[in-house]
């Protein structure tokens, strides 16, 4: 998951430099990967201001511009970009800046003028591969402002690890909330209400759900008279600041609402849906649908699809549509904010081999307790971003409301598992601290309600164990000093037997080697002669020459030979101990019998040198077999 | 003075010198001859004390005597000189240079896995642990459903689990051998299980579908989270010394509750930071955590009563930090020059 440093500070205010931050979030579970400062290259690029333009004396094409950067002198740089107008503002590299394509930004003369710097496009800058002109900057800017600040790049990027058990932690609210028991303060919603203009949805649309297991809840709102186009400056650097694409404003807005609450969203237009309503419903039976990124999906009567009243026009959860998707004619958008269930989500975009952003969430649970507010949300700052007009009210189709969950939690048995006490002050601190509910019971017995985003994760007096512990930290749970301990015995006979054969072996000169358990099916039938072996074959194998599971260890420590001899390692004398395995012997049963085997490979040593080491070898492992027999096979055993 | 008495002082002076001088053993014996043998001078003076009058017997007898004594402790003192001298000679005619290349017997050596599996083997013993093995190819039970882990979880999915035809598998962890551990013996249980284990990665310097893990699992009434970090703190002392400092932190594995993932100080910066630990100084060791009650239910442990700890562990991995091996596909790929370097 990609956190902006920034975008998480607009919901909880807390005190902490990005690398505490990224301590704080892997010291509570949430380990970060990676982190990286996104004005990384910006350094030294600053807004200046095209003071004054002349004319080159000795360059039709060039110009001279007097650069104002807020330093109360300007500086004059030699331009030659066709979009260069007085008044413009403009990044500015003054001499000795590095720019990210290594370039460096030095005092030189072009054609007789003295050049200090220079005003750079964003192909110089690295943002983009526009090398048409300088880059424009908004005109709000103040000159001498570095660039980063001034296009959103002053910000930090961190990507987080999350279990697979948080499905609430896709998101910048889901972060926020880990925050909140750390710093004492509660995170704040972002502003969620619309200015609802337009007519009732009930006569603009309706919804249905024939589905209600693969869909729980469905709710959505209308939005009218969109333009469609580019998203705003904030908008898009707020999606690039966690490595999204700007697609366009309708888009971005739903992009933008599921980084920042973990709601996935999707838009249609409704005037390309038949008689503009929604049926959640399975798919029929090899019913198609075209999916967004224009593959034709053959469907399953299991799969849960999002359809108008004649044909699917998402696979829910997963992608949308090709037809019905908003384009830039689209004046009425129905917005979808729906709760999808875990299973059938991950069961249909597994069946698809189909894996976005949504279906990332849904599969691990969304929450459905948030979703009236992320609604709204995506409403008002669609309306907001294409100046549309948001029809009045909203469907919510929610036919049997998901039950929340209680748990006890008795303090003795946290004492039990961890082997500290809790009070209860310190319970209610981290538990409430993200979002739970304690309330007492008698007998000293917490009851404790779980927040609606958390309803798949926790369901066990362990798993408020887990929070209190996690939440304390790692760190903070005493280590005993001492332990008791009372020594189990056995177990080990057949462990010292085989390092006793290693150490035997290896003292008489044979190097220990460990071989891969597959092998070549065709390998073994070279060597052995077909039918000798049943050897167990693998479902899907990596690559065809390792299809089987060696049904003795002769093979490969045969291949291991000959790539020995490739290197020109000579003089092999090579052992290995490891388990084989036949279907006849095993009778289908699970199940691996050990064995060892010993080479002396090359004609170097005559075959008369492989009796006396195993004879050594058999009276040392008491092995009462020390015979040798002249046989058939071509592997002495 | 007599002439009896004459010659005895004679020899007495004579004899002294020439036995001294007397180069070889042969000679001293011929020596010996002279003067003791049976017509030997010494010899033939006191056969003739029968002619010497009486009254001069007792002390002339006397003197013979004193002298053939005194001659017989010279050619024995002479006779060990001679022979050291002898002994030295010979000594010095077939000394040994003991510092000549002899034959050097080639001894091969144990894979470097199975060294690292044995030193860890052994840390665990020497702390009650002891050992139990279990099949390599197993069934969904053991590996997954009683392990906590349902049909629908990510750990299950195709491309991480090698599928045998017939529904079995090849296990993915040693867990379970301690599933298969429980459900035979009653608790209390302290065990750790090593062996090899297998996942559907594609090959890189970090991913091996072949690999080896040691597990460990420790059930009784009293068992903590505390007891679990004082178990794999003590473990890493014994691991990498005084340095192996260890960091728990909170992670999520379906068979433990709570769960953490344990770092240690990077053995390569001793914490720094640097390039094998991104800048953290600190490495990914292990997994771990409390046993989940859902795991006990599953083996007919009564959770109430019990509680437990279970860690699992990359032996490839410890052996690559121990010896600053840099990629895990060394290990099975045989090449003798490398695996005799351990």
């Amino acid at each position: 998951m990609n956190i902006s440093y920034n975008w998480l500070k607009s919901l909880i205010d807390f005190d902490l430099a990005p690398h505490e931050l990224a301590e704080r979030l892997t010291m509570s579970g949430h380990a970060v990967e990676e982190m990286s400062y996104l004005g990384e290259g910006l350094e030294g690029i600053v807004v200046g201001r095209a003071a004054c333009i002349r004319p080159h004396p000795d360059a039709d094409k060039l110009k001279l511009v007097e650069v104002d950067y807020g330093r109360g002198e300007n500086v004059e740089v030699v331009c030659g970009a066709p979009n260069v107008k007085q008044g413009g503002l403009y990044p500015l590299a003054l001499q000795g800046t590095a720019l990210p394509g290594g370039f460096k930004v030095k005092k030189t003369k072009i054609r007789g003028v003295e050049s200090c710097g220079m005003l750079c496009s964003e192909a110089e800058l690295g943002l983009s591969d526009d090398a048409a002109g300088l880059m424009e900057l908004d005109s709000g800017c103040k000159p001498g402002t570095p660039l980063a600040a001034v296009i959103g790049r002053d910000d930090w990027l961190l990507v987080l690890e999350i279990t697979a058990n948080r499905g609430d932690m896709w998101s910048h609210l889901g972060a926020a909330r880990e925050l909140q028991p750390f710093t004492g303060r509660k995170l704040t919603l972002p502003p969620s209400d619309c200015d609802e203009r337009g007519p009732e949805i009930e006569s603009l649309t309706s919804v249905k759900i024939e589905d209600p297991v693969g869909c729980p809840r469905y709710m959505a709102r209308v939005i009218l008279d969109v333009k469609v186009g580019p998203s705003p400056r904030w908008l898009v650097e707020r999606l690039e600041a966690v490595g999204q694409r700007s697609i366009n404003n309708v888009v971005d807005v739903t992009n933008y609402v599921l980084f920042e609450l973990g709601q996935p969203l999707h838009t249609f237009d409704m005037d390309k849906l038949k008689e503009k309503r929604i049926v959640v419903r399975k798919a029929g039976e090899g019913e198609t649908i075209l999916t967004l990124d224009e593959l034709a999906r053959r469907l399953t009567a299991k799969m849960t699809v999002i359809a108008d009243a004649r044909k699917p026009v998402a696979v829910a959860g997963v992608m949308g549509e090709k037809f019905s998707e908003v384009d830039e004619n689209t004046s009425r958008v129905l917005l979808e904010c729906a709760y999808f269930d875990p299973v059938t989500n991950r069961r249909t975009s597994r069946a698809l081999g189909l894996f976005s952003e949504a279906s990332r969430r849904f599969e691990r649970g969304t929450d459905y307790g948030l979703m009236p507010f992320a609604v709204d949300r995506a409403a008002r700052l669609i309306a907001e971003v294409s100046s549309g007009t948001v029809a009045k009210g909203v469907i919510d189709i929610y036919p049997s409301p998901i039950q929340g969950k209680v748990v006890e939690l008795r303090p003795s048995r946290v004492k039990r598992v961890l082997g500290v006490e809790f009070d209860e002050s310190e319970i209610r601190k981290w538990l409430e601290g993200v979002d739970f509910r304690v309330a007492k019971k008698k007998g000293g017995v917490l009851e404790v309600q779980v927040p609606t985003c958390r309803t798949l994760d926790v369901s066990r007096e362990e798993d408020l164990i887990e929070e209190l512990a996690r939440l304390r930290g790692y760190d903070r749970i005493p280590v005993p000093s001492r332990m008791d301990i009372t020594p189990e015995a056995g177990g080990r006979e057949n462990y010292n037997r085989e390092m006793n054969l290693r150490h035997a072996l290896s003292g008489m000169g044979f190097q220990e080697v460990m071989t891969t358990s597959f092998a070549d099916s065709q390998f073994i039938e070279k060597i052995y002669g077909p039918g000798r072996f049943a050897p167990m074959k693998l479902e899907s194998p990596i690559s065809s020459d390792e299809d089987v599971l060696r049904p003795s260890l002769f093979p490969t420590l045969l291949a291991c030979v000959k790539r020995n001899l490739n290197q020109r390692n000579r003089n092999l004398r090579l052992f290995e101990i490891g388990n084989v395995f036949t279907r006849s012997l095993e009778k289908r049963e699970p199940g691996s019998r050990n064995t060892w085997e010993s080479r002396l490979p090359g004609a170097s040593v005559p075959f008369t040198g492989a009796g006396p080491p195993a004879s050594s070898i058999f009276s040392r492992s008491r092995v009462c077999w020390n015979r040798f027999f002249p046989g058939s096979s071509s592997q002495p055993r | 003075m007599s002439a009896y008495l004459k010659k005895i002082e004679t020899l007495a002076n004579l004899a002294p010198g020439s036995i001294s001088e007397a180069k070889t053993l042969e000679e001293l014996e011929a020596l010996r001859l002279e003067y003791l043998g049976r017509k030997g001078a010494v010899t033939e003076i006191l056969h003739s004390l029968a002619q010497v009058p009486a009254e001069q017997r007792p002390v002339l007898g006397k003197r013979a005597n004193e002298l053939k004594k005194e001659i017989e402790r010279l050619i024995k003192a002479r006779e060990a000189e001679l022979e050291n001298e002898q002994f030295d000679r010979e000594i010095a005619r077939h000394r040994m240079d003991v510092t000549l290349p002899g034959f050097k017997p080639w001894i091969g050596s144990i894979h470097p896995l199975n060294q690292t599996q044995a030193r860890i083997n052994e840390i665990f013993f020497s702390m009650g642990f002891s050992l139990a093995e279990g099949p390599e190819v197993e069934d969904e039970f053991h590996n997954f459903e009683a392990l906590n882990t349902p049909a629908d979880h990510p750990a299950r999915d195709v491309q991480d689990t090698f599928y045998l035809e017939g529904g079995l598998l090849l296990r993915s962890h040693t867990s379970p051998v301690q599933v298969r551990h429980m459900q035979a013996h009653k608790p209390p249980v302290r065990i750790i299980s090593p062996g090899r284990v297998f996942r559907r990665d594609t090959p890189d310097a970090s991913h091996s579908p072949v690999f080896h893990q040691v597990e460990g699992l420790y059930v009784d009434e009293h068992v903590t989270f505390g007891d679990l970090k004082y178990t794999l703190e003590q473990f890493a002392l014994q691991l990498f010394g005084p340095a192996g400092k260890l960091r728990f932190r909170p992670s999520f594995f379906p068979f433990t509750e709570p769960s953490a993932e344990v770092d240690c100080l990077c053995v390569f910066c001793s914490g720094k930071s640097c390039r094998v630990c991104k800048g953290t100084g600190w490495l990914e060791l292990l997994g771990c955590g409390m046993v989940n009650p859902n795991v006990f239910k599953a083996v007919g442990y009564d959770p109430e009563r019990w509680t437990g700890f279970a860690f699992g562990l990359g032996i490839d991995r410890i052996c690559m930090l121990v010896h600053g091996i840099n990629d895990i596909r060394l290990f099975l790929e045989s090449d003798v020059n490398f695996l005799s370097q351990f």
